[in-house]
């Protein structure tokens, strides 16, 4: 460094997070991610739209692959509170598959993998308790709820599920589905969302694409 | 149904969130989480159909607003609930399986969820539910290690939060990396039990011992003492107290006594327990009484536990409650702890009247025993003794029964004590009442359902829809009475892993049904239980043939009645305790006092055939209720389902429920008189008459009889034979002064005639009087011995024979009178004198039912017999020795003094008795043979008996071998002594 001449200012930029890196640059995992975090704005914005109290919504998973529920909403309201526990599936061949298996939609034999076979197996079998924990503290700290109005939502809350499939619009078909039945008998229980993106291969890759050139573009990669 | 302490909850928990209780839904979701895991493993079908995502969402909430909550609490209920809620969602129940073991605890949900209700538990102060919950915790463990962090963090919770402040951060940060959640969760309950641990603790002297033993009049050496016990109740894990034991300045003191009024399992013993540490640091010694033997060596099991490593000696008091007990030098000295029955510290009390001098206070558990007619009298007069003793001992009486405790505080006040009262409903076990029924499917098919009253049935409603189980359903059987109903859902739960009782109303129907069960189960060979080599020797042994139960529990069923040997009754009870044997079918047998954990338990018949009335009559609901109070064990099983079965309506289940609301929402009866009172009150009428004394009739037992006996002559000897005099003496028992006077003026006068017609059918011979006193027994039977002691040979040195031939004789001489019609109504005197002879000479029951069995009396007969009429009869030995003593034939005396327990015991010597209690008390025959195996070579009793246990204890480590020819047999057997 030569005498009397400041230094230029350098400006870093840490490295990607390796685990988060893997998501961006792997296509299959870019889309399940991408499938997840989207259902998170959707959730968000139709309760923005139709919820008439607080609501609040736990952080989607970090990796796709994360075990547990992909989403909590929680609406908060003097009287009534509503909890929707939220499982993200995207596809780009065949849905079904992916939502039940045969065995689940024929006769309710849950096996663990499947969208509405998950939901049976929290519903009957005690699964992913730690995660429905940690999204609850999510979702009651965001809404600054006190001790005693914990207390109050928790006796007050009605719950629902929510199977939010992205997929080719062509797979939303009428029995997508079948076998909701075998989770709960309450029809306000059973919600399910479609989001039909055409189609839903390139669109991911194409937010891929953009998404790495932003990244790159600001010296991350 | 559900407790009203349960509801008292819920409202603390509405107040909480500003809710009205009815807004409070958990107690429903929780129980139909529990149905549906019962119908899992019954493979059926439960409605209406739990919803565990809210009752999850609910429970994970509550923790959150319980542990953001300021740790100093005064939640406790809500703990409670939220606790009862993860636990009724688990897979505790029966330790089934429902999930993979993770290798991250925090993903093995059953796991977490236990782990959340202990903590949650302790934090409320319910630590008997803790226990279990802990237990289940175990249970759901995998094999990796992050699990020992669990196991640690759960000891230290029941330390009371620890001792190791950065070692029980460190576990829960290892269990909990990556869930922030279930961090704070971790440290927040903790907190709070650490919190309620500290405040009660203190107040029990912890952190200020000087002060607190300066108030407790404890010397240096005292307060030191109540210091290390303290360590030793943290040690232990009793740190957490429930809301009516922590206001310890309200009870826990030597200059008080105590009534205490809390169910079975909810922490009684504690409260006895720091009674008796206090009253230990103070250097005195300290009695517990219990109603049988099986509870006194529980009791002794868990007071050494607390007392041991301090130097305290808790032994059971070896005497016998014969007339004239041996091991009567052996009294409760200094800083020690006895444990008895009334009867055992009545006879050592009459024959060493000074062995209460060292006591300061008798803990009596099961305090209703009092109320019983024939041991209450004794209960009642030991009582009156020790308040009498110098030095004065102060009363702790305490009882499960709520119906009890107006009679009991009358009884203390009577005897000059202002007892504190210490009550809870709070019980350690829920109990879930229903129905178990058979509902048409369709023209030839049906199936067993199981029907609960919800929480919203009461005595005013109890025909609320009911939440259901319904089996698979099957072919219509031959007949749906109830007992095939019980059958069926045996059958059912068979090979769910619950463990059930079923309790039918006779010995042959419990042992038929076992056997069915037996040979149609389906048990794979894997999955059979081996009964070990050893218990199937012992078995042989005492026996001397097959025992029932060999056959029917490799299959996990056994039978369970009255009619077992007690060794029989003993080895299904350790199966069903070890998880080994899951159904079994009793009589109410089972129903007395005995704990094991049942999950389900069923009571298949209402009404039953009265001797007396020929007649079907009504079981009382009291006696359902105890029946199928057997569901659900402090500590080990926290949900008792109790079921009535019921022949369907065909119609409406509304009607069933309403039915069994009879007896679920029953009013209890309330309980009088106690005592003597009890005994007098029942008998009064009869026992005036010129003829009573021969004939003994028309009083409710023959054990009742002896009490009026006795109790006239014991008035009669101090002087006093006039209406009003008797009077006087009656009312100095506590139990009589507090009734009607026109009642004790009837009484006086009964026992006045008594007192006179008994004079005059002994001719006022002292010798008899005497005898007829002290040994209870018919006025002619006693003149007859007392007459062959008078002129038995001298220096014989062996007088068995000579004593047989007495007692026979004597017995002859009643042999048209009414209390000899009924105890030979079976088998004639000289056959039931043959069968004692070999039962005394050690012989297996083989060789006794060769004698008894005939064409009318069974095995299950001749076992009855064994169990209670074999107790009664040895009495008749015992008034030879006391007729010896009053002739003054000491070599009479000295020889006969044991018969009475070797008819009783069935053993042929002394020694063979002293094997026979160091190997537990259960094996006859083994102890004949190790006595002749292993001779003892000291003369005392007291001697022999510790050269005995020392034996035993050495067998049992290894540092001798046990006679070989005995030593498989003894492998069970040591392995049974604690």
């Amino acid at each position: 460094m030569a005498a009397g001449k400041q230094a230029p200012e350098v400006r870093t930029f840490p490295p990607l997070d390796a685990q988060i890196s893997g998501v961006l640059k792997k296509a299959r995992r870019f889309r399940a991610g991408f499938a997840e975090h989207l259902a998170f704005w959707v959730r968000l914005a139709d309760a923005a739209v139709s919820s008439a109290g607080l609501f609040a919504m736990a952080r989607p998973n970090t990796q796709p692959e994360d075990k547990g529920h992909d989403g909590l909403i929680f609406e908060v309201g003097q009287q009534s509170s509503q909890a929707e526990l939220q499982s993200v599936k995207n596809s780009i061949a065949k849905a079904k598959p992916l939502v039940s298996t045969a065995g689940f939609r024929n006769k309710g034999v849950a096996t663990a993998g499947a969208q509405l076979d998950d939901f049976w197996l929290v519903q009957n079998n005690n699964i992913g308790f730690v995660r429905l924990e940690q999204m609850l503290s999510e979702v009651t700290t965001s809404l600054g709820l006190t001790p005693d109005a914990i207390a109050r939502q928790a006796l007050l809350a009605q719950c629902a599920f929510n199977a939010v499939v992205f997929a080719d619009p062509g797979e939303g078909t009428h029995d997508l589905f079948d076998g909701y039945q075998h989770v709960t008998q309450s029809a306000l229980g059973r919600v399910a969302t479609f989001v039909g993106a055409n189609t839903w291969k390139e669109t991911a890759a194409a937010v891929q694409d953009a998404t790495l050139a932003i990244l790159a573009a600001k010296g991350l990669g | 149904v559900y407790a009203e302490r349960l509801r008292a909850y819920v409202k603390e928990l509405g107040n909480l969130a500003g809710l009205s209780p009815d807004d409070v839904p958990l107690l429903e979701e929780s129980l139909a989480c529990y149905l549906a895991l019962f119908a899992r493993v019954v493979q059926g079908e439960a409605t209406p159909r739990a919803d565990l995502l809210t009752a999850s969402l609910r429970l994970a909430l509550l923790t959150r607003s319980l542990v953001l909550s300021d740790a100093s609490g005064g939640l406790d209920g809500v703990h409670y609930l939220v606790a009862m809620g993860y636990e009724q969602g688990t897979a505790s129940l029966a330790r089934v399986r429902l999930s993979e073991r993770p290798d991250d605890p925090l993903e093995n949900d059953d796991w977490y969820r236990l782990l959340l209700a202990t903590l949650h538990y302790l934090a409320g102060g319910y630590r008997v539910q803790a226990l279990c919950t802990r237990r289940a915790v175990a249970d759901a463990a995998g094999p990796s290690p992050l699990y020992a962090s669990g196991h640690r963090i759960l000891t230290a919770a029941f330390e009371g939060g620890g001792t190791n402040a950065s070692a029980l951060e460190r576990d829960v940060a290892a269990l909990t990396r990556g869930h922030a959640t279930a961090s704070e969760s971790m440290a927040g309950l903790l907190l709070a039990i650490r919190h309620r641990t500290d405040v009660l603790l203190s107040h029990l002297g912890e952190h200020a011992l000087e002060t607190w033993g300066q108030r407790h009049e404890l010397d240096p050496t005292g307060t030191d003492f109540w210091g290390r016990y303290l360590r030793r109740l943290r040690e232990r894990g009793f740190t957490s107290f429930t809301r009516e034991q922590g206001h310890f300045d309200e009870w826990l003191g030597r200059d008080r006594d105590l009534l205490v009024q809390l169910p079975t399992g909810a922490g009684k013993s504690i409260i006895g327990e720091l009674l008796t540490a206090l009253h230990l640091a103070a250097g005195a010694a300290v009695v517990w009484l219990l109603p049988t033997r099986a509870l006194v060596r529980q009791v002794k099991r868990d007071l050494r536990s607390a007392f041991s490593k301090l130097g305290v000696d808790v032994e059971e008091l070896p005497t016998t409650e014969d007339a004239l007990p041996l091991f009567a030098e052996e009294a409760p000295v200094h800083r020690q702890v006895a444990v008895t029955t009334p009867e055992r510290l009545a006879a050592l009390a009459r024959a060493n009247p000074a062995s209460l001098t060292d006591v300061r206070l008798i803990v009596f558990d099961e305090a209703h025993l009092l109320l019983e007619r024939t041991r209450g009298v004794t209960a009642e007069h030991v009582l009156r003794v020790a308040r009498a003793a110098p030095g004065g001992c102060r009363l702790t009486l305490m009882s499960g029964l709520q119906d009890v405790r107006e009679p009991l505080e009358r009884t203390m006040r009577a005897l000059g004590a202002t007892p504190r009262v210490l009550v809870s409903e709070v019980r350690p076990t829920r109990r879930i009442y229903g129905v178990v029924t058979d509902e048409p499917h369709g023209p030839e098919h049906s199936r067993v359902s199981v029907l609960v009253h919800p929480p919203s049935s009461n005595a005013a409603h109890p025909d609320v829809l009911p939440y259901a189980v319904q089996l698979r359903p099957g072919k219509r059987g031959p007949s749906d009475s109830k007992t095939d109903i019980a059958a069926r859902l045996a059958r059912s739960v068979l090979d769910s892993g619950l463990r059930s009782v079923f309790f039918l109303s006779s010995r042959r129907s419990a042992e038929s049904q076992a056997r069915t069960l037996a040979q149609k189960a389906k048990t794979p060979a894997g999955t059979q239980f081996r009964v070990p080599k050893s218990a199937t020797a012992r078995l042989r042994l005492e026996l001397g043939r097959q025992a029932v139960v060999e056959t029917t529990a490799p299959h996990r069923v056994a039978a369970h009645h009255s009619g077992l040997t007690p060794l029989e009754q003993h080895l299904v009870e350790r199966w069903v305790d070890a998880g080994e044997v899951r159904t079994v079918f009793a009589t109410p047998t089972l129903a007395q006092g005995i704990n094991l954990p049942f999950n389900l338990s069923v009571v298949g018949y209402t009404d039953r055939f009265n001797q007396n009335t020929r007649k079907n009559e009504p079981v009382p609901a009291g006696e359902i209720m105890n029946m199928l109070g057997r569901a659900g064990r402090a500590g080990k099983v926290p949900d008792g389902l109790c079921l009535l079965a019921l022949e369907s309506p065909r119609t409406d289940r509304r009607r069933l429920m309403r039915r069994s609301g009879s007896v679920y929402f029953a009013e209890p009866v309330s309980r009088g008189a106690v005592g003597l009172a009890a005994l007098l009150s029942s008998g009064y009428q009869a026992i005036g008459a010129p003829e009573w004394p021969l004939e003994l009739s028309g009083v409710r037992s023959f054990s009742d009889a002896q009490t009026f006996l006795s109790l006239a002559l014991r008035i009669a000897a101090t002087g006093v034979e006039d209406a009003p005099g008797v009077g006087a003496f009656l009312e100095a028992y506590p139990s009589v002064s507090v009734i009607d006077a026109r009642l004790r003026e009837r009484l006086a006068t009964a026992m006045a005639s008594l007192i006179a017609h008994l004079r005059a059918i002994l001719a006022n011979d002292p010798v008899a009087l005497q005898i007829t006193a002290r040994a209870g027994l018919p006025p002619e039977y006693c003149a007859a011995i007392a007459s062959a002691v008078a002129t038995a040979p001298v220096g014989e040195g062996d007088y068995l024979e000579w004593s047989d031939n007495a007692v026979s004789a004597a017995l002859a001489r009643g042999s048209a009178r009414a209390w000899h019609r009924d105890l030979f109504a079976a088998h004639s005197q000289d056959t039931v004198l043959l069968a004692i002879r070999e039962w005394r000479s050690g012989k297996s029951v083989s060789a006794l039912e060769r004698i008894l069995v005939n064409g009318k009396v069974t095995r299950a007969h001749v076992g009855e017999f064994l169990n209670h009429q074999m107790s009664l009869l040895a009495q008749f030995w015992a008034a030879v020795p006391v007729a010896a003593e009053a002739r003054g034939r000491a070599d009479v005396l000295e020889a006969t003094r044991p018969y009475a327990a070797l008819v009783r015991d069935g053993v042929p010597t002394v020694d063979a008795l002293v094997w026979l209690r160091a190997l537990g008390g259960l094996d006859r025959v083994l102890a004949k043979g190790v006595a002749e195996a292993s001779p003892l070579a000291t003369t005392s009793l007291p001697q022999k008996q510790r050269a005995a246990r020392k034996l035993v204890t050495q067998w049992r480590s290894g540092r001798a071998a046990p006679p070989s020819n005995f030593a498989i047999v003894l492998e069970d057997v040591l392995a049974d002594i604690e």
